[in-house]
């Protein structure tokens, strides 16, 4: 709810006439402008405008994009899963090769390997997405030849989910899958690096305080095996790690905005900007809502993964 | 060696190399442990008692090192061990009782949990029903109420008195030829210290493990100790057993000691403390460490006294008793 009222705000301070825009332009006549106002209520105050539109959320109906002459609610369905599929396997990127390397600066602390997972945090943090992404675009598209630059490719025969790369899994085609993971290849790993090193950092760090807790140290003074005593130390380390894991999700959603307009990834943020450059009030709401919902249910699946892993917490 | 001896500790050295110095927290520690005794280890905060008693498993992280010295067990050198020889030792030969309830055990797991790991990690055919069963039966061991129920508790839902108890569950889930037991009951309420060392002495007669306990608590000492290790600045200083250290004190610390607390086996007219403070551990003063504080130092004392028998059983190191 508090959402849907800052998007609101926040889209409808934007000094201009939309109604105009949506019409046609300077050339749009009189008539459909006002056509433009009526349907879209902007003639009347802006606080009912607001009541209007929640209620109208509520109900299902997310409005009609003036850009593309659709309801939003379909743009989103066919725009949301791209940019699902990128955030889902950059983040899935940054876990895999995050979590080990974490794991292995805090056992190896101040090794080469340390400092080596210190600088690639650095520049994950500091390098700019757009710039390495070019770069990348550069070396592997342009120079090498061996991977697609932009797009997602041709959608598998069969869709299921929209999510490329399961659709052909699930229909177990094997030239599909080849073709979603060649496109895939660029965008994800450019979106996970941006957030790989903080994730290597914060693993790191915990693993570091667990390993420094009494326990820990009571746990090798009972004299446990390797496998039993790491089992403390993962589980331990899981709780600020899946905290951190959740927060750069919501990082991968909104870092795939710069990603999709470098690699023209048809998702969410390439319509976000286009909706952005056409005044689309109904889209830009729209598109914000969601990311939003998805926010909030990452939020809450990182409380369920805190009660199940942490018994003193309950729901 | 004595026939009885479990473990000999021979001049023990653990340093930590911090950017303040080194810190010299053992510093030549000898002493030994017979079988079935509880030997007590008495001196003040930072005089070495943890870390020595860590060191004898080789538990030393560092910056801490050890530089030298040799621990005896079973007339095996523990510290020339290979690791994974020694972690079938820890929890299983050698057991400890950490100071603080609180934090010893793993938030995440139950009580029995860390029971039934401790008893798997040192057998290769029990199946965790068994190993969960067994601890339910050590914890009615250690008088802990409604074992199957407090089994399955976290942590988080025990005493601390529970939790301690807990603690010396795991200790004895394997019967140790020695527990360690590094001050059990600073963490507790007065009433459960009490029922702790009863505890702790009557599973050393159950089990007949030898048990070297730390404390502070001279108390304590007179009530469950069978000999007794006075250390001072990271060494022994005086070795005796329980009466005749309390009636017979050699080591000007050790009197100056039982002087500071009301004496139970002695009558004294007025409680006296010692005079200074304990040493800087990393800017140690030459020879006797305690020659700063003593009131019969003379000046022989600028050279390090030995640990010498004085009388039998009883060892000091103090220039006042050599010719
Ligand atoms: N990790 C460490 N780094 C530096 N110094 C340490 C460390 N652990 C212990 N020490 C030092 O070793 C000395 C002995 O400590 P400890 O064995 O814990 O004393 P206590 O007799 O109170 O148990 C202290 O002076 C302490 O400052
Ligand atoms: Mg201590």
């Amino acid at each position: 709810m508090g959402v849907i009222v800052l998007t609101f705000v926040v889209s409808h301070v934007i000094p201009a006439d939309p109604a105009r825009l949506w019409a046609g332009g300077v050339k749009a006549r009189p008539e459909v402008i006002e056509l433009m106002r009526e349907k879209y209520h902007l003639n009347l105050p802006i606080h009912e405008q607001l009541a209007l539109y929640i209620r109208d959320v509520f109900m299902g109906n997310w409005r009609d994009s003036p850009m593309t002459r659709r309801p939003v609610l379909v743009d989103l369905a066919e725009y949301f899963p791209a940019t699902a599929e990128l955030a889902i396997v950059a983040g899935l990127i940054q876990v895999a090769l995050g979590v080990p390397l974490g794991l292995l600066a805090a056992l190896k602390r101040d090794t080469l390997l340390d400092h080596l997972v210190r600088v690639l945090a650095l520049i994950g943090v500091s390098a700019p997405a757009f710039w390495l992404a070019i770069t990348l675009q550069w070396v592997f598209y342009y120079s090498l030849g061996l991977l697609p630059a932009t797009g997602r490719g041709i959608p598998p025969p069969q869709t299921y989910t929209g999510l490329y790369v399961l659709d052909s899994l699930l229909a177990g085609n094997w030239n599909a899958l080849t073709i979603s993971l060649r496109h895939m290849a660029l965008p994800s790993l450019t979106l996970a690096f941006t957030g790989l090193g903080v994730i290597a950092r914060v693993v790191r760090n915990t693993t570091l305080d667990v390993l420094s807790s009494e326990f820990m140290d009571f746990a090798e003074a009972r004299g446990l095996n390797s496998f039993k005593f790491y089992r403390h130390l993962i589980k331990n380390s899981s709780i600020p790690i899946i905290t951190i894991a959740g927060l750069q999700f919501g990082m991968l959603l909104s870092g795939a905005i710069v990603i999709e307009t470098v690699f023209s990834w048809p998702g969410i943020g390439l319509y976000t900007v286009s909706a952005i450059n056409s005044l689309d009030y109904p889209a830009i709401m729209g598109s914000t809502l969601l990311i939003s919902l998805v926010f909030i249910a990452v939020n809450f699946a990182v409380d369920i993964a805190y009660a199940i892993i942490d018994p003193r917490v309950r729901l | 060696m004595h026939s009885s001896t479990l473990l000999e500790v021979k001049d023990l050295r653990v340093y930590f190399y911090t950017y303040a110095g080194v810190v010299k927290a053992v510093d030549g520690v000898s002493l030994s442990v017979h079988r079935g005794e509880i030997l007590c280890i008495v001196g003040e905060t930072g005089c070495g008692k943890s870390v020595m008693s860590r060191a004898l498993t080789r538990m030393v992280k560092p910056p801490g090192r050890i530089v030298s010295g040799e621990v005896l067990f079973e007339g095996v050198d523990l510290l020339k061990l290979p690791e994974k020889e020694l972690r079938k030792i820890r929890g299983r030969e050698i057991s400890y009782v950490y100071q603080d309830p609180g934090n010893a055990l793993d938030p995440l797991y139950t009580a029995g949990f860390h029971v039934a790991e401790t008893i798997l990690a040192h057998s290769s055919s029990a199946k965790f029903n068994e190993a969960w069963g067994k601890a339910v039966g050590i914890f009615r061991e250690v008088l802990i109420p409604d074992p199957e129920a407090k089994a399955k508790s976290y942590p988080h839902e025990l005493s601390g008195g529970m939790k301690q108890r807990v603690v010396i569950a795991t200790a004895v889930a394997n019967t140790p030829k020695l527990i360690i037991a590094d001050e059990p009951t600073t963490a507790l309420d007065v009433t459960i210290q009490a029922q702790v060392m009863e505890l702790i002495r009557g599973l050393r007669d159950k089990y007949s493990s030898s048990v070297m306990l730390i404390t502070h608590n001279l108390g304590v000492v007179a009530e469950v100790c069978d000999r007794v290790a006075v250390m001072y600045a990271g060494k022994v200083v005086e070795e005796a057993f329980v009466e005749e250290l309390f009636t017979n004190p050699l080591h000007p610390y050790t009197q100056g000691l039982l002087e500071a607390v009301p004496n139970p086996l002695k009558k004294i007219e007025r409680l006296r403390s010692i005079h200074g403070s304990v040493p800087n551990m990393i800017d140690l003063p030459e020879g006797c460490r305690f020659s700063p504080r003593c009131p019969h130092a003379f000046q022989f004392c600028n050279k390090e006294p030995e640990l010498v028998e004085r009388s039998k059983g009883h060892l000091v190191s103090c220039w006042l008793y050599r010719r």
